[in-house]
């Protein structure tokens, strides 16, 4: 736990290991725009906390989850979507991919 | 112990009368601080001093899903080793797991990356499973649970080279080198594991396996991503727990090296939903290619694993644009 904010800090998610010397800030801000993508293209919002840790995931209809890390964010998507949210479905690249967009 | 400060966990896997007590007596030789977990303690005959038993018992934790089962028995008798060891009752710097013929190898992997208190001091070192050079193939097409062992080792050792004629070793080593391009494969006699890899393609192998060809069985196929230059970590990171989340049970293996921007390698190794912690290896680690990683999937379309990861890294890299500048 965060001593200073009582954030449950979780189980370390692999892919929260520090890869690469892209500053962490950076990272937390890329990856924060990547999922919001992600989910927005799902129907979702997504928000988290300036540490990352802590993310938020709701519906438009108010429903909302707290995920820890991305295992447990895909999963509260998924319940909030009701369906399977997956990176090889054509419908959702189509909407995520900036080559698309153009 | 591992650059980490755990203790590597050797998991030995092979179906029966595949030669894995003959291995593990000779790894054991001059070993004495390495702990060893056995199914039963009369099958094998091992006179060891830090041997344990424990029977399979298998607990399904999350959904459900055949890689997500926690094994109740190996976190206890791994407690109970780290607890001896803690109490000065034996010296552990190894564990070795022998499995049964017949264990699925991804729970063991799953049951110590995620044990709240094992995963602070365990870590999965390799995943070593022995063939049979005579009944290898046969076996192979007759049961699953031996397809599966091949598909997520990292080393697999062909037994009893010496009852089978040059031909027969090449092909079955081919053939494993095609199920599992991210293997080292090596030979062993009577427990003597040779140094050097078995060459695919070469002497003792008659018929070549294509580097970056894609193997296929029946229903599993082996996909090989390469990607043309430096790989974005945050989007590759993104669309891997993405894909395992949504497709776990379809990505058996997924291992390879990545390089990155500035030239970072780092490793990557999965089984299932199961990744371990990225490795950063050194500067220049890899040469050619740049990027490599095998994925061994069943029923999953290779063009659409592929259009779906350079997707995510475009989608990374628009964010960074938008993040530095």
């Amino acid at each position: 736990m965060c001593i200073l904010c009582y954030a449950l800090t979780g189980e370390e998610h692999w892919t929260d290991a520090r890869v690469g010397d892209e500053r962490a800030v950076t990272v937390r801000a890329r990856r924060r725009r990547m999922l919001a993508q992600i989910m927005a293209a799902e129907g979702l919002d997504y928000s988290d906390d300036p540490t990352g840790i802590t993310a938020l995931i709701s519906d438009r209809k108010g429903n909302v989850e707290v995920a820890r890390g991305l295992g447990e964010t895909w999963a509260a998507g998924e319940r909030l979507a009701h369906r399977r949210l997956d990176p090889l479905e054509l419908a959702l690249l189509a909407r995520i991919d900036p080559q698309e967009a153009r | 112990m591992t650059g980490t400060g755990r203790i590597p966990v050797l998991v030995l896997g092979g179906f029966l009368g595949s030669g894995k007590t003959s291995l593990l007596r000779r790894m054991l030789t001059g070993a004495p601080e390495t702990a060893v977990i056995v199914n039963e303690f009369g099958a094998v005959g091992l006179d060891h001093e830090v041997l344990r038993a424990c029977e399979e018992r298998v607990e399904l934790v999350g959904g459900g899903c055949a890689c997500c089962t926690r094994r109740a028995d190996l976190v206890r008798v791994l407690r109970e080793m780290l607890d001896d060891r803690d109490r000065g009752r034996a010296d552990i710097n190894r564990v070795v797991i022998e499995t049964s013929g017949l264990a699925d190898p991804a729970p063991i992997v799953f049951t110590i990356t995620n044990d709240p208190m094992l995963r602070h001091h365990f870590e999965v070192e390799r995943l070593i499973v022995t063939v049979d050079a005579a009944a290898g193939r046969e076996q192979l097409d007759r049961h699953a649970e031996v397809a599966k062992q091949v598909l997520v080792a990292d080393e697999l050792v062909i037994t009893k080279g010496d009852l089978v004629e040059d031909e027969a070793f090449g092909t079955l080593a081919a053939k494993l080198a095609a199920l599992n391009p991210a293997a080292t494969i090596r030979a062993a006699l009577h427990g003597v594991l040779d140094e050097e890899p078995v060459k695919v393609g070469t002497g003792r192998v008659e018929r070549a396996h294509e580097a970056g060809a894609t193997g296929h069985t029946d229903d599993v196929s082996t996909l090989i991503l390469r990607a043309a230059g430096p790989v974005d970590w945050l989007g590759f990171a993104v669309w891997l727990s993405m894909l395992l989340q949504a497709r776990g049970e379809e990505v058996l293996r997924v291992k390879g090296l990545l390089e990155l921007e500035h030239g970072d390698v780092v490793s990557v190794n999965g089984v299932q939903h199961v990744v371990h912690m990225p490795e950063h290896l050194p500067r220049g680690a890899i040469t050619e290619p740049p990027s490599k990683i095998v994925f061994i999937t069943r029923g999953i379309d290779a063009e659409r694993l592929r259009g779906s990861f350079e997707a995510f890294q475009r989608l990374a890299r628009s964010g960074e644009r938008l993040a530095t500048g």
